[in-house]
């Protein structure tokens, strides 16, 4: 083990090399020598086989002798300090490599370094609203969060077909779909995630809907209300997603636009009578009852009746909304894997984070 | 170097203690086993001929190459004195080490009256490696010989027809072939040949090495104070058992197409038979100086009693296993819970050079005695009292 630590410790000190070549040679000199007998030495361990030369015995004696003659009772636990801490520096070092592969691997398919809680990844690939685990820190359950590590360790590597497969909207279309534009089948179907109250959803819809996407594809919607451990990541997103939903369900129709994607533009471009964007009120300031109040207003004045309202509002507590919520989140958690809100599915590719147009 | 050059102006036999003035204060070397340290006349002989007549010996006409002629003679001689050899029996050549003589003489012996090889446990590798290969390359009998206690040899053994190849003293720990005389005398009775190897003889024993009738004493210069060099003493009629196949600049006297005339069967030239090439000259004239310096000085030293300190004091420590079983310059040990090399590398931290592993005797150390890595420490003629003091308090906390 200590062979195999010194190789490590020599590998980062012969990255400076070229420096120290330029200062003093016969150090760089020195330190790649021993960085050859190191590597002599792991190889033979690696192949399981014995490390035949004094390697260990010279790194660990160049600290032992200093102290041998006149402090001997100081060799034994120096020695063991040195046997510990070569383990700690392979277990570190190995446990370093994991986590490079794993989160270039995560990053790579996944668009985040952390797929349990990518908001605490800064190489995020895009703007987005992270779907973050409520998981137990290490020192609160230190075999559970070994568990999960390696268990998002596997689904990255279960993730990579993904990441080059092609993907199709189509496979992963909720229940009774609604579009932002009338549908028409000649034109590709686009498929997105959104919460209603992330904030990136709402810039990518403004995006797209300043594009021609809306014009060239078939543009539908899974509502998600991504969770958190209190409950919602925004305060009223469910609430709000179960009125999409219901709104589905009823097909009631008024002037012909689906109303849902009315709601939508509702909440994403309209300000309330204090200035306030509507998605910032239903996260910041409404309560249930008032936000409840403000999308039953908005579907009387969208040409609901107040009994189409009623039965809308009822539907949004109905066993048949939640179930078709859960499926609509089994797609996105376990068909999708989306890690992050918005996620767009179109022209045959997964798309995570902000819309940034065509 | 101004030391140097102070102490260059001393007599050419100096003493033992301002000859080694060059030492830095503290400094303790203790590996005189492999190498002894250089006395200053040594130095000074070596100095003088690299800086005063640097030339070639043998068939050289000018004055430089004649003073060197003339001095190479003249160590040739002071080897056959100081080991009392008769150069009407006796000659010597010059090789790079003991191990490179052997080699030389085991490599190109004629193989028709020899029957099997013998050696013993204790033997260095320049011993243990020669006599396997010879042994293995003319598919002959090697039999390995465990020494007594004493380091003598059971001289019921059958020696017929064998060659023998034997330590004179253990580079391990001191301990001398007792009968060495016997043994040479029983070898020959049965049409053996005995090569000695004398390594560790001539630096402190070369006085009961004297006129071993052996047919080939190696030894290397290195150990008796002088530059590192082999030393090969030779009974005159070996030559003719010998079939010669490492030849080269300096061994003939004539040469055509397809044949050659050698040296050697002249005997004024019989030591080129070994002698191939260049030779280093200067080191062979400052053996001459160390023979006389070694002659001068080996007497009036302490070393036999510092050893003795040295032993009485180690065998005394808890969990020391000392593996002499007398006092003898060259003592080893091991600390039961320390290992060797640590400890080596330890007290050379502290200015003290002394050697730790298993001294090229793998075979018995290793795989006979199971002994783990050993420390040596091997006096020479510069140690001083001062010195046992300074190793003694540097071991006393660890060796216990």
């Amino acid at each position: 083990m200590v062979c195999i630590a010194a190789f490590i410790i020599l590998a980062f000190m012969s990255l400076s090399l070229p420096i120290v070549r330029l200062f003093n040679k016969p150090v760089a000199d020195r330190i790649w020598q021993s960085l050859k007998k190191a590597w002599y030495c792991v190889a033979r361990r690696a192949t399981l086989r014995k490390c035949d030369s004094n390697f260990k015995d010279d790194v660990k004696h160049s600290l032992l002798k200093k102290v041998i003659i006149k402090h001997p009772k100081m060799v034994k636990p120096l020695s063991t300090a040195i046997e510990v801490t070569s383990v700690l520096i392979v277990i570190i070092t190995i446990w370093s490599l994991l986590v490079v592969v794993r989160s270039g691997l995560s990053l790579y398919v996944y668009g985040t370094c952390d797929i349990a809680a990518p908001s605490s990844c800064s190489l995020n690939t895009a703007e987005a609203c992270s779907i973050d685990e409520a998981r137990p820190t290490f020192w609160q359950s230190p075999i559970a969060s070994i568990g999960y590590w390696f268990s998002d360790f596997g689904e990255v590597i279960a993730g990579l077909p993904n990441r080059i497969k092609h993907w199709d909207a189509n496979d992963y279309l909720p229940n009774n779909p609604t579009f932002y534009a009338k549908y028409d089948k000649s034109k590709p179907m686009a498929l997105e995630i959104l919460d209603p109250g992330c904030i990136i959803c709402q810039r990518s819809y403004l995006s797209y809907k300043r594009s021609h996407f809306i014009n060239t594809h078939n543009l539908t919607y899974i509502a998600y209300p991504i969770k958190s451990e209190s409950g919602f990541k925004f305060k009223n997103s469910y609430l709000i997603v179960t009125y999409l939903q219901a709104i589905r369900d009823a097909k009631l129709q008024n002037n012909g636009r689906a109303t849902d994607w009315q709601i939508l533009d509702k909440i994403f471009i309209d300000k309330n009578a204090q200035n306030i964007p509507y998605q910032t009120a239903f996260n910041n300031s409404y309560s249930a009852t008032q936000a409840e109040t403000i999308l039953q207003n908005w579907l009387k004045d969208f040409g609901f009746s107040s009994d189409q309202v009623n039965i809308i509002t009822i539907a949004t507590k109905s066993q048949k909304v939640k179930d078709e919520l859960a499926a609509n989140r089994n797609i996105v958690d376990n068909k999708i894997r989306a890690k992050r809100i918005p996620t767009f599915i179109y022209d045959g590719h997964k798309q995570e984070g902000l819309f940034k147009g065509e | 170097m101004g030391k140097i050059m102070r102490l260059g102006k001393k007599s050419a036999v100096g003493n033992n203690q301002t000859d080694f003035g060059y030492l830095a204060e503290g400094t303790v070397y203790l590996d005189s086993a492999c190498q002894s340290l250089r006395p200053q006349p040594v130095i000074d002989a070596l100095n003088e001929y690299y800086t005063t007549y640097n030339s070639c010996g043998e068939r050289v006409r000018y004055a430089w190459g004649k003073k060197v002629d003339a001095n190479v003679a003249t160590t040739r001689s002071k080897i056959l004195k100081l080991l009392k050899y008769s150069p009407k029996d006796y000659f010597v050549s010059f090789t790079l080490n003991t191990s490179y003589g052997i080699n030389l003489l085991v490599n190109q012996l004629k193989v028709d009256a020899i029957k099997k090889v013998v050696t013993t446990d204790i033997e260095h590798n320049s011993v243990f490696l020669p006599t396997m290969a010879f042994a293995k390359k003319y598919h002959l009998p090697r039999e390995v010989i465990t020494r007594n206690a004493d380091g003598s040899i059971d001289l019921n053994h059958d020696f017929s027809a064998a060659l023998v190849v034997v330590n004179v003293v253990s580079n391990i720990d001191g301990r001398r072939l007792q009968n060495v005389r016997d043994l040479v005398a029983k070898v020959h009775q049965q049409g053996g040949l005995v090569i000695l190897d004398a390594a560790q003889a001539v630096g402190h024993y070369y006085d009961w090495l004297a006129n071993v009738p052996a047919d080939a004493i190696c030894s290397s210069a290195h150990k008796m104070y002088a530059p590192s060099l082999g030393v090969m003493v030779v009974k005159k009629d070996l030559p003719a058992k010998l079939d010669l196949t490492f030849l080269g600049g300096g061994m003939v006297d004539d040469v055509n197409r397809d044949s050659y005339q050698l040296s050697y069967h002249n005997p004024a030239h019989i030591h080129t038979v070994f002698e191939s090439g260049l030779q280093a000259w200067g080191e062979i004239i400052a053996l001459g100086a160390a023979v006389d310096w070694l002659i001068a000085n080996h007497k009036d030293n302490q070393i036999d009693n510092l050893s003795q300190q040295l032993y009485d004091w180690l065998k005394a420590r808890p969990n020391t296993v000392v593996l002499n079983q007398e006092s003898t310059p060259v003592i080893s040990f091991y600390h039961k819970k320390t290992d060797s090399h640590l400890l080596a590398e330890g007290l050379s931290e502290v200015g003290i050079m002394a050697r730790s592993g298993y001294f090229c005797c793998h075979y018995y150390l290793s795989h006979v005695q199971h002994y783990p890595a050993l420390v040596r420490l091997s006096l020479g003629l510069h140690n001083t009292q001062a010195d046992v003091d300074k190793v003694k308090a540097a071991l006393e906390g660890v060796l216990q």
